[in-house]
């Protein structure tokens, strides 16, 4: 009964600064894949291949789902952050530690700089849990996205910690298995605990808000829970532990289906949605569902030991990561991108303004055309990639990764538009106020 | 499970479920526990004794229904009365130090099956720190007390009789005002209807449910521009509104909410006079 605190909101000085980090790091990303895109068609043990990766699912990834995380908590748990200060050291330190670890892995200074980049990583990642977690503690709205949330951020700090075990193994080799194995372990909690635990969180939320769907069932997301957690303990478990032959397949499967559930969930919202003209925004998030399944097969078939080809198996792999981070990570953030920014910076300039005057929508922050250009570039990017790995033809990889460098070029020149947007002066409002 | 006067009464819910129909059957007073959004608000702060106060019984009767489903009864040897009360049973004209600078009494307003909540809140507004008013009740009005405690007040209950009840509340010096904690109350379907029907024919109602975020925003703060005096404004939303409630503070408006489901929030939006 009593009055609830209203303004739950973030300040902008917590949020924004982690979506410039991000679109900086995707053009870098995209630059990097330019001069290196021939090493995509070969193993993806390779320095390049490393730091390229670290650019996308940290740079990039990790920094733009921190910031739209925070923006979102008080629409998902009804609560404030728990902490603003602590967001804020955490962006320094994590962005600090990024760049080291990315500079590690392109010269391959492995002895020294990887560690200490991959320390002070760590430590922002412990910052970022704890914050979360008092969040999540203090929140009396409990629902299945916040166990994702939570969830997710324990095994982002299972990524850091065993990617941190991999870094110190190269200086004082302490560890028993191959790296590779250990790499793989530390690839899969980055990409199914962290990424698609809050992809699934955040988006169960974010995607029906924004198709106008209501009445959905609820129980797909607490079976996908279950099932992917289930699966993913198991593989991590097996991997370091037993290595059993028969286990791998077996979790894979409790994945897949965990994720089926996710994308059938998303599937009912798609379907009942109120809107049926989607914007860009959501034209690019309807691609990412659709580009997920490509990994899905992928790591069912690599599971069971397909194709039995070394070759072909080991661009498969290749394309198996690259697909996950490249396609469906990529394509959902730069959809997200497009609806949660101009939000965030309309609402802070025109909230106002509203029903006192005409104002403009949030899409009117940014350019129709561009992001236009920008989806049609990514599109014709992202299949040259699938078919150049695949084929292994260094052409079509280096014109894919030159339409990616467009597609980057284009998202930088609207991010900056949006985040740079100054209200026109309207003289009714002054006449209206005086 | 061991209990006692002093027992939450959300501890023996938690304990075992089927106490909400055991207590709810033992006075109509009790039946609000059925309502899981009073049940989480009222049952985490009242106990036994105070439950059986505001029905107007002896809490032993509220334990021997319990014990009935397999509670164990742990006496106490705590006094009988809440924090700060006297008793004085018997005594018409309560004897008290403390001035009044005005009397409510909502007997008759209970009487009639009406909520005196807003006069109450609408009085405790106009009252400065370091002074009272005096609250007449037929029962020991403890939702209120604990509502006027968090911002800021302190309540002392005296019995008159055994359908009497006189409550003093004083604001406490550097107190905040209950405005200042937010413009924005949750409340169950009744009182969110009661508020409904205080508002009569003066209603406006929009549906914002199937717009696309910032529309129902937007849709919102242009009927409030628009709302006359005495009016509200009636909305249907998927959920609360996290990033238009301060909007709404700004301009001055209150905001009543009633969460349906997951998926409908009813808003009452008015401007406070």
């Amino acid at each position: 009964m009593q009055g609830l605190k209203t303004d739950l909101a973030p300040s902008k000085g917590v949020v924004l600064p982690h979506f410039i980090y991000a679109a900086i790091s995707f053009f870098i990303l995209a630059i990097m894949l330019v001069f290196s895109s021939s090493d995509l068609g070969n193993n993806f043990f390779k320095p390049s291949l490393l730091a390229i990766t670290h650019v996308a699912a940290l740079g990039w990834g990790t920094m733009i789902i921190f910031g739209a995380l925070y923006q979102l908590i008080p629409v998902i748990m009804e609560t404030a952050l728990f902490s603003e200060r602590i967001a804020k050291i955490n962006f320094g330190i994590l962005g600090t530690g990024i760049i080291i670890l990315i500079v590690a892995f392109w010269k391959f200074s492995v002895n020294l700089l990887l560690p200490i980049g991959a320390s002070i990583v760590f430590l922002g990642l412990i910052l970022f849990i704890i914050n979360i977690a008092l969040t999540t503690f203090r929140a009396e709205k409990k629902s299945i996205q916040s166990a994702f949330i939570i969830t997710s951020s324990f095994w982002l700090l299972m990524t850091g910690l065993m990617g941190g075990l991999i870094s110190f193994n190269y200086r004082i080799n302490f560890l028993e298995l191959s790296h590779l194995q250990y790499l793989k372990i530390h690839a899969h909690l980055g990409m199914f605990g962290w990424f698609l635990m809050l992809i699934t969180g955040v988006g169960s939320i974010l995607l029906p808000m924004f198709f106008v769907s209501h009445k959905l069932n609820v129980k797909k997301l607490h079976a996908s829970y279950y099932l992917v957690n289930t699966g993913l303990l198991g593989l991590t478990v097996n991997w370091w532990f037993f290595q059993a032959r028969f286990a791998t397949p077996l979790f894979t499967i409790f994945m897949a289906l965990g994720i089926i559930f996710f994308i059938s969930y998303i599937y009912d919202s798609y379907k009942k949605r109120m809107r049926k003209n989607l914007d860009i925004g959501m034209k690019f998030t309807v691609l990412s569902i659709l580009l997920f399944f490509l990994p899905i097969l992928l790591g069912v078939l690599a599971a069971f030991r397909i194709p039995s080809e070394i070759q072909l198996f080991n661009r498969l792999i290749m394309l198996y990561g690259f697909a996950f981070f490249m396609g469906f990570t990529t394509s959902l953030i730069l959809g997200q991108t497009y609806k949660t920014i101009p939000f965030i910076i309309w609402l802070e300039k025109y909230k106002d303004l509203v029903g006192k005057s005409k104002t403009p929508l949030p899409r009117e922050l940014y350019s129709e055309k561009l992001a236009s250009l920008q989806y049609w570039s990514y599109l014709i990017a992202i299949f040259g990639f699938i078919v150049g790995i695949i084929s292994a033809i260094p052409l079509i990889l280096k014109i894919s990764s030159i339409l990616l460098l467009l597609c980057a070029i284009t998202y930088n020149i609207n991010v900056f538009k949006i985040l740079l947007h100054k209200p026109e002066p309207l003289n009714n409002i002054n006449n209206e106020k005086s | 499970m061991k209990i006692s006067p002093e027992t939450k009464i959300s501890a023996i819910i938690k304990e075992n479920e089927n106490a909400i129909d055991v207590i709810a059957s033992v006075n109509r007073h009790f039946r609000k526990l059925k309502n899981p959004f009073l049940r989480k608000t009222l049952g985490s702060r009242v106990t036994v004794k105070e439950a059986a106060s505001i029905g107007g019984i002896s809490p032993d009767l509220i334990m021997e229904k319990l014990r009935l489903i397999g509670f164990e009864i742990e006496l106490s040897p705590a006094d009988n009365s809440l924090n700060n009360s006297i008793n004085s049973i018997g005594n018409i004209e309560p004897k008290t130090d403390i001035s009044v600078r005005t009397t409510l009494d909502v007997r008759d307003q209970i009487a009639k099956g009406m909520d005196p909540m807003k006069l109450i809140l609408k009085t405790s507004e106009e009252i400065k720190e370091g002074e009272s008013f005096l609250l007449i009740n037929s029962f020991e009005p403890l939702p209120i007390m604990h509502l006027l405690k968090e911002s800021g007040f302190s309540a002392k209950l005296v019995k008159s009789g055994a359908d009497l009840v006189h409550v003093y509340f004083t604001r406490e010096r550097n107190s905040t005002r209950i405005d200042s904690s937010g413009n924005f109350i949750l409340l169950n379907e009744n009182d969110f209807n009661k508020k409904l029907e205080e508002f009569g024919e003066n209603i406006t109602r929009i549906d914002v449910r199937n717009l696309e975020m910032p529309e129902p925003m937007v849709n919102i703060l242009e009927e409030t521009e628009n709302l006359k005096n005495g009016f509200a404004l009636y909305v249907d939303h998927k959920k609360v509104p996290q990033y238009l409630l301060p909007e709404l503070e700004n301009r001055q408006f209150k905001v009543y909410g009633y969460e349906m489901d997951n998926d409908n929030v009813k808003l009452l939006i008015y401007k406070d006079q």
